[in-house]
Parts: structure tokens; C-alpha cells; sequence
């Protein structure tokens, strides 16, 4: 169904990003929504949609560069991982100390999660409520 | 008369006294006191036209994508990457900046007159021109009850350690608090150009088009001809008509990354300081948790300010921004990082910005279809960073902070006060920061030296006869503050020399 809808992903390139936001924001904890009860990875796909070329080409190679990167260091691609892997996996980008790599990790993070918690459902969970110091 | 893409039907011919590029700060001012002197005026603005009615319902993220360059997230490269937001609509950034209002430091004016040779810019000569846009655009300073508890926290912390602090001045009338001066003003609270000086120059008669890319600036001898550009359909950003404007004066107001950009992509050199000097007014944010409510997004985001500091080139100014910008920056991933999104309601945040004195950058032509920015962070002001976000560290505990996040990588966040030593004993390098920056000035820069600025003292482009620059482009250095007053005081001041001029520019 998610495939009709996909604006910018392949259909690979939108598995790896569910795998990819499954992990950054998993079901459960603090509050029960994940990543993907939203469909984050389609959120993301279509918030994208008018990106200029360059940031598309820097999306896509970003995800595919985490998707692929670990056959070289563990023999497995990232969405062949246990979710605990992937986990300790995208924790290395997120806290590198090699400024290039958390940043790719980082932007991409942003962007996976911006959608994510523009969705009503989303902020209902966390009690974020728009409104204004004067309601008149 | 403003028209969008909707309300074109064939290619545009324009022959004005006058064609602006660019309508924020600097060209909206421009257009009116121009067309108030029975100047036939057009206005080309890439960004489209919207209206309260419009941005009001937007969410923040659709705010970002619609209103300004790049989803937000214009980049500029260094060692670290800075986040540069641009506007892009009719009212360029005023529309979705914080509306913090400062007039130009004294110290500034005399500076740039002692060591650029800027003329008539002294204090004296720009109080009128500070006092018209004021009273233009309402600026007013932030009460303590339109605050909101993310001022009033740090206020109090503030206060109890004796720092000199404030409200700061907005441009604004009946302010509801709502916390979006960043993503348009659901009420028209804030008063950016497109509700004031926008209006007033069509109604005397000038021309905004909106959803027109200027293009190509066609330049012999020293003078402009014509501006080749194209009108653009805002929703699939295909090209749907040419627009060919051929005035008697071209006045660049499309800011200090852009303005710089369409001359060098036109190879239109003016001087070899042109694209250099950028400066970007850095700043970081620094976050903490209470056990009290704060709800920060209710209030003015950027309604306070820290000054004890100022004559080090270090302001601490409020800061606020909505979860779905917030959370993706400071959660970390997992399980473990949905516990600091559930308090999101306990977070209070405020910003740093420095003056960078001896930082600088360039813009240049890129490989794709935009600028390349690069910037380089001088060690001098990375030491004002830290020392700023070492003084709001402290001002957080002294409120009642549970935890302060620096937002410096390698660094957890501070359990106490004792804590933010670290940011000293350390060693910390550029690339640790998260920074962004929200003030690009310098890459025209204005002064009588011609072979060390780009445009004379009133915004003409050396060795030009009809091409002025009037945006933030032509400040020869960092304001250390928001800019927009000065950005307006200063067109308004170069659209009266054209005036007393006109002979000269306009025959």
C-alpha cells in the first residue's frame, strides 16, 4: 500500500529507511508510538518530495551508505541485523567521533524524525498541545 | 500591484525607472520610499505571496519547506557544518525571523567609518532613518507577561546570579504568544515588511512580482540593461513564463548569499572582495530540564535577552522552537531517547550568539544549482562560544535546572554546576558544536576604498553607473545583533541618495 504512495524511495530504498527509523524510534518506552505505527518512513519519503537535487542525492546515498557499510565490518547488511544490532550500529554514527559521519547520521535522524513528530498522533502522545499564551 | 504565478498568463516585458531583486528587509523598504518619490518601481521575489491565512495554518515543517530556501537547512561548510535558515517569500526573511529589533551599535558606525571610509553613517546621521522604520513597523519591547516561562526561567536565573538581562524589542502589535515568529505569525502579530512597507509602496504604485526568479543580469559598459528571469510555478517549481525587465537602475536587495551568487553566476565581478567576508553571527543553544512545567512554546520564542557580556561579543537570546524541531535534535535514538521526548514539556532552552569579529567566509558559485557558503570559525570566537554557553549553563542551575545540555559532542550533560568546567579543561574543537547562524552580512561590503569594498557608501557598485546593492551584503562588518533595523534604516537612507540623485541615475 505504501508503495503507491512513495514519492521519492524505491521500494528498497523505503524498507531500508523503515528499518532505519525502527530503530531510532522504536515501539514502546516512554510512549507507545513508534516509527513505524506512523509509517515514518513514507512521512519522510513524501516530506522530501521537493528536495533540489544535491540534498536528494546526499538522502539517498546516506541511507544506502548505512544500509551497506557494515558488510564490510560484520558480513551483514543493516536490515539483515538483529534489531539489538542495529541499535549498537547506528549508536557508532550517532556518537562518532569523526564529525563527518555523526553529522551525515544526525541530518538524516532530523529528518526522519521531523515528520514523525509533526503528526498529531505523535504530539498527542507527548502532550504537546499548540496553542498560544492569549487565546482570545 | 502583486502578482503570483496564478495571475500570469504570458511571458512579462517591464521597462521601470527602477527593478529590485529581492523583497525582504532591504528591497521592501526600498520600493516604498522609491515609489513615494513618483518612482515607477517593479519588484522580482523568487518566494511566493502568503498570508496569514495561508501560514497560519501551516505546521512548522511545512513552514520550512514552503517559506524558506532549502527546507531551512541552507548549509554552510567549515569544519563543521552550520545551518543557515533563509526566507524565501514576499517579505523575504522578515517573515519568518524572530522580529527582534536592534538599531545599529554606535561602535559599529564609528567602525565602519574609521577603517572602510563609510560616509554619512555616523550614530547622528541614521537616528531618523532608525526612528521612521520603527514607528513603520511598530517596534515595541516583549512584556513580562508575553514572555512566556522559557524567558521567565532564565530571567530568573538571570537575575539571581546579578547578570544584566532584559526584554528584547520586537516589531509587533497585539501579540498573542503563540511561539511561531519563526514559521509566519498565525495572527499578524508581528509586523514583517509584507503588512507594512510592502502595502504602502503598491499603493503608490509599485510592481511585486512574486514567484519570479531573476536570472541573468545583462551588464555592458558598466551598465545594466536588462534582468532575464523566470516565473515559477510554486508548486512543481517548473518554469511557466519568461520575465525581462529593463530598468534605468538595478537595485540587488536578495541578501548577502544570494545577491553575491547571481552576480558572480552572471560573471559580473565588481571587485575582488565580492563574495568574500561572510560573516554569520554563530550561535548555539543550550538546553535543560526542569521538574516544573515550562512549556516554552507558549510566550515570545526570542522575547529576552543577556547582555552581561555584549562588550565581548557574547549575547545569550531566547530561543524556543516547536517537538518536531526540538526532539530531533536532542533525543538520542532508541528506547532510552523517548524518555527525553516525554519531557518535552520540561524543556527550557536559550541561545548564544556570538559577534564573529575574526571569523570569516565566502559564497561562491557551486556545482549544482545553488551557492557553495564556507565559513571558517576563528579559535578567538569559538572561545566566545564557549564562554557564552558556560554563562548560560550557569544561569539555568541558578533557576532550578535539573540538567543543562550544552549541545557540545563528547560532553554528557551537566548533572550540576560543577559540572561545566569541562567546558574548559577539555579540549574541545570546532567540530564538537552544533552551531547554526541566522545573519548573513559582509559579502558586498560598502566603504569609500575601492579596492578593499564593493559598493560606495550609499550601496552603488563600484565602477558601475545604475547597479546598487541595498541588503545585508554591504555591512563591512558583524553587527553583533539582529540586523533587520539596520538592513531597513540603511535602504531607506540609500533609496533617499538615489532620490536626491535622480537625475543622475534615472535619465
Amino acid at each position: 500500500m505504501a508503495m503507491k504512495e512513495l514519492k521519492v524511495f524505491d521500494q528498497k530504498l523505503y524498507v531500508i529507511t523503515q528499518a532505519i527509523a525502527d530503530t531510532i524510534m522504536p515501539s514502546g518506552g516512554a510512549f507507545q508510538t513508534g516509527a513505524n505505527d506512523v509509517d515514518a518512513a513514507l512521512l519522510f519519503d513524501n516530506y522530501i518530495d521537493q528536495f533540489a537535487k544535491l540534498p536528494l542525492k546526499f538522502v539517498k546515498t546516506a541511507l544506502y551508505t548505512i544500509q551497506y557499510a557494515p558488510l564490510f565490518t560484520r558480513l551483514k547488511s543493516f536490515t539483515g541485523m538483529s534489531p539489538q544490532q542495529r541499535l549498537r550500529y547506528l549508536e557508532g554514527w550517532e556518537k562518532s567521533r569523526f564529525a563527518t559521519k555523526r553529522n551525515i547520521f544526525l541530518m538524516l535522524k532530523m529528518l526522519i524524525l521531523m515528520p514523525f513528530y509533526s503528526n498529531d498522533a505523535v504530539a498527542d502522545t507527548i502532550d504537546y498541545h499548540p496553542g498560544c499564551l492569549r487565546e482570545d | 500591484m502583486l502578482l503570483t504565478y496564478n495571475d500570469i498568463n504570458k511571458d512579462v516585458v517591464e521597462r521601470p525607472d527602477v527593478c529590485i531583486i529581492g523583497s525582504g528587509a532591504g528591497g521592501a523598504v526600498m520600493a516604498d520610499v522609491l515609489s513615494g518619490a513618483g518612482i515607477d518601481v517593479v519588484v522580482m521575489e523568487e518566494g511566493g505571496y502568503y498570508t496569514k491565512e495561508r501560514y497560519g495554518t501551516y505546521k512548522p515543517i511545512e513552514s520550512l519547506k514552503i517559506l524558506y530556501r532549502d527546507y531551512g537547512s541552507t548549509v554552510v561548510l567549515g569544519k563543521t557544518s552550520i545551518i543557515l535558515p533563509l526566507g524565501r517569500a514576499i517579505g523575504g526573511t522578515t517573515v519568518v525571523n524572530s522580529g527582534t529589533c536592534f538599531r545599529t551599535p554606535e561602535g559599529v558606525l564609528d567602525e565602519w567609518a574609521d577603517t572602510y571610509g563609510v560616509v554619512k553613517a555616523s550614530p547622528k546621521d541614521m537616528e531618523p532613518y532608525f526612528e521612521r522604520v520603527e514607528k513603520t513597523i511598530n517596534v515595541i519591547p516583549v512584556t513580562p507577561q508575553g514572555l512566556g516561562k522559557n524567558g521567565l526561567v532564565f530571567k530568573r536565573g538571570a537575575d539571581a546570579l546579578g547578570l544584566s538581562n532584559g526584554m528584547l524589542k520586537h516589531n509587533m502589535i497585539d501579540c498573542h504568544g503563540c511561539g511561531r515568529c519563526a514559521f509566519g505569525c498565525p495572527h499578524d502579530a508581528k509586523q514583517a515588511v509584507h503588512l507594512n512597507f510592502i502595502p504602502s509602496a503598491i499603493k503608490k504604485g509599485a510592481r511585486f512580482y512574486a514567484n519570479a526568479k531573476a536570472e541573468t543580469i545583462v551588464l555592458e559598459s558598466g551598465r545594466v540593461k536588462h534582468i532575464e528571469g523566470s516565473i515559477i510555478n510554486e508548486q512543481t517549481g517548473n518554469r511557466l513564463y519568461g520575465i525581462t525587465v529593463s530598468p534605468k537602475l538595478l537595485v540587488l536587495s536578495a541578501g548577502a548569499i544570494y545577491t553575491p551568487y547571481i552576480l558572480q553566476k552572471n560573471g559580473i565581478k565588481l571587485s575582488q572582495e565580492l563574495g568574500k567576508n561572510l560573516t554569520i553571527h554563530p550561535a548555539a543553544r543550550i538546553t535543560s530540564f526542569f521538574d516544573e512545567i515550562i512549556e516554552g512554546y507558549k510566550g515570545v520564542p526570542q522575547g529576552s535577552y543577556v547582555d552581561a557580556y555584549s562588550s565581548e561579543g557574547i549575547m545569550l537570546e531566547g530561543i524556543f522552537v516547536p517537538p518536531e524541531i526540538a526532539l530531533p535534535v536532542l533525543q538520542p535514538i532508541g528506547i532510552e531517547g523517548k524518555k527525553r521526548a516525554r519531557e518535552y514539556n520540561n524543556l527550557a532552552a536559550f541561545g548564544v550568539m556570538v559577534s564573529d569579529k575574526n571569523s570569516s567566509g565566502a559564497v561562491r558559485p557551486g556545482i549544482d544549482s545553488g551557492p557553495l557558503i564556507t565559513y571558517r570559525l576563528h579559535p578567538y570566537d569559538l572561545k566566545k562560544l564557549i564562554k557564552g554557553i558556560a554563562v548560560a549553563s550557569e544561569i539555568f542551575f541558578a533557576a532550578g535546572a535539573k540538567t543543562v545540555d550544552p549541545g557540545v559532542h563528547g560532553i554528557q550533560e551537566f548533572k550540576s554546576s560543577r559540572d561545566i568546567a569541562q567546558l574548559f579543561t577539555r579540549h574541545l574543537r570546532t567540530t564538537d558544536f552544533e552551531m547554526m547562524a541566522f545573519h548573513p552580512l559582509g559579502t558586498a561590503r560598502m566603504g569609500e576604498l575601492a579596492g578593499h569594498t564593493v559598493v560606495d557608501s550609499f550601496g552603488k557598485a563600484h565602477g558601475t553607473e545604475n547597479l546598487f546593492i541595498s541588503d545585508g551584503s554591504v555591512f563591512p562588518t558583524s553587527l553583533g545583533v539582529n540586523p533587520q533595523i539596520t538592513i531597513m534604516s540603511f535602504s531607506m537612507r540609500n533609496a533617499e541618495y538615489i532620490i536626491d540623485n535622480r537625475k543622475r541615475f534615472l535619465t
